[in-house]
């Protein structure tokens, strides 16, 4: 089975349309709601993905995390980039989401199973692609989820 | 299930007419009307209603509606999606589940139900919705 399977099977859409949904939901909740972060902020998110996909919401987050002087705003972008990043101490990562998928379907291969540095390395790299290229294929939608939960917890102020 | 030419899937007879029976209960149960009534009640416009309308019958993702709603509420200054939007929500957590029960199990089948039972779900509201606006019960 390859990534190309999963995303035409059945239980693709149910994930867009309900796992995914649960778990941007939950990411959206998860920040305090940071009254510098304005909707203009968030209107960037589609669009970038839409242009430039993974990589360039991937460059946008840590551009913006970087150069923004307010610290909301700065918390808010760091947010978002350790959601696209395997950042281990973040349980709301959508990479480690994406990650997790691909492992219960056995499509990741286990580094710890070769014994040359060089093989471990292979194994990670084609791990990474195949994270990234489900990534690619689902954040389009979860952002979808994300954005539209958080003008939803920011209804009516 | 069988699949149609066009790729869509046809639900069995039996499940439509749980589908049919389900419409039926929600409507009696008169929630539909009421929350025609108090969308009419809040002053938004037909546009706005026959929007939402044209999402759910025309999406193939049930929570595009979900979402359609919730980015309403969160750009409304009126207070009329901030009103009745966490009432429309509730009623499609409801369908949901109520898809998840008459799916046995199949994840496919599951959201050809619950975009089936959207559809007959907003037809209702929006007629409510106009007999309302149509009688000026607000």
């Amino acid at each position: 089975m390859e990534v190309k399977d999963i995303l035409q099977s059945p239980d693709f859409k149910v994930l867009l349309d309900e796992g995914l949904r649960q778990k941007a939901c939950e990411a959206a909740e998860a920040i305090e709601l940071p009254k510098a972060i304005s909707k203009s902020q968030l209107y960037v998110i589609p669009s970038v993905i839409q242009s430039s996909g993974l990589v360039g919401l991937r460059a946008l987050a840590e551009h913006q995390k970087e150069k923004k002087k307010d610290d909301e705003i700065k918390a808010f972008w760091s947010f978002i980039d350790d959601l696209l990043n395997p950042n281990p101490n973040e349980k709301k990562s959508l990479c480690r989401y994406a990650e997790k998928l691909l492992r219960d379907k056995n499509l990741l291969k286990d580094e710890s199973e070769s014994d040359s540095k060089q093989e471990k390395k292979a194994i990670r790299k084609d791990n990474k692609a195949k994270v990234d290229e489900l990534m690619e294929s689902i954040i389009g939608v979860y952002f979808e989820h994300f954005t539209c939960q958080f003008f939803y917890m920011k209804k009516g102020r | 299930m069988s699949e149609s030419s066009s790729g869509a899937r046809k639900l069995d007879r039996e499940t439509l007419s749980k589908i049919d029976v389900y419409l039926e209960q929600m409507y009696e149960s008169g929630k539909t009307e009421e929350t025609g009534r108090e969308i009419s009640s809040t002053g938004a416009k037909n546009t706005q209603i026959r929007g939402l309308e044209t999402l759910v019958v025309s999406t193939n993702r049930f929570s595009e509606i979900i979402n359609y709603i919730k980015n309403q509420a969160g750009k409304d200054r009126k207070g009329q999606w901030t009103k009745f939007g966490p009432r429309l929500l509730e009623q499609l957590d409801e369908i949901e589940n109520v898809s998840r029960k008459m799916s046995d199990g199949d994840p496919a089948k599951r959201l050809d139900i619950k975009l089936r039972i959207a559809r007959g779900w907003i037809r209702q509201v929006v007629a409510s919705y106009l007999y309302s606006e149509s009688i000026g019960s607000h």
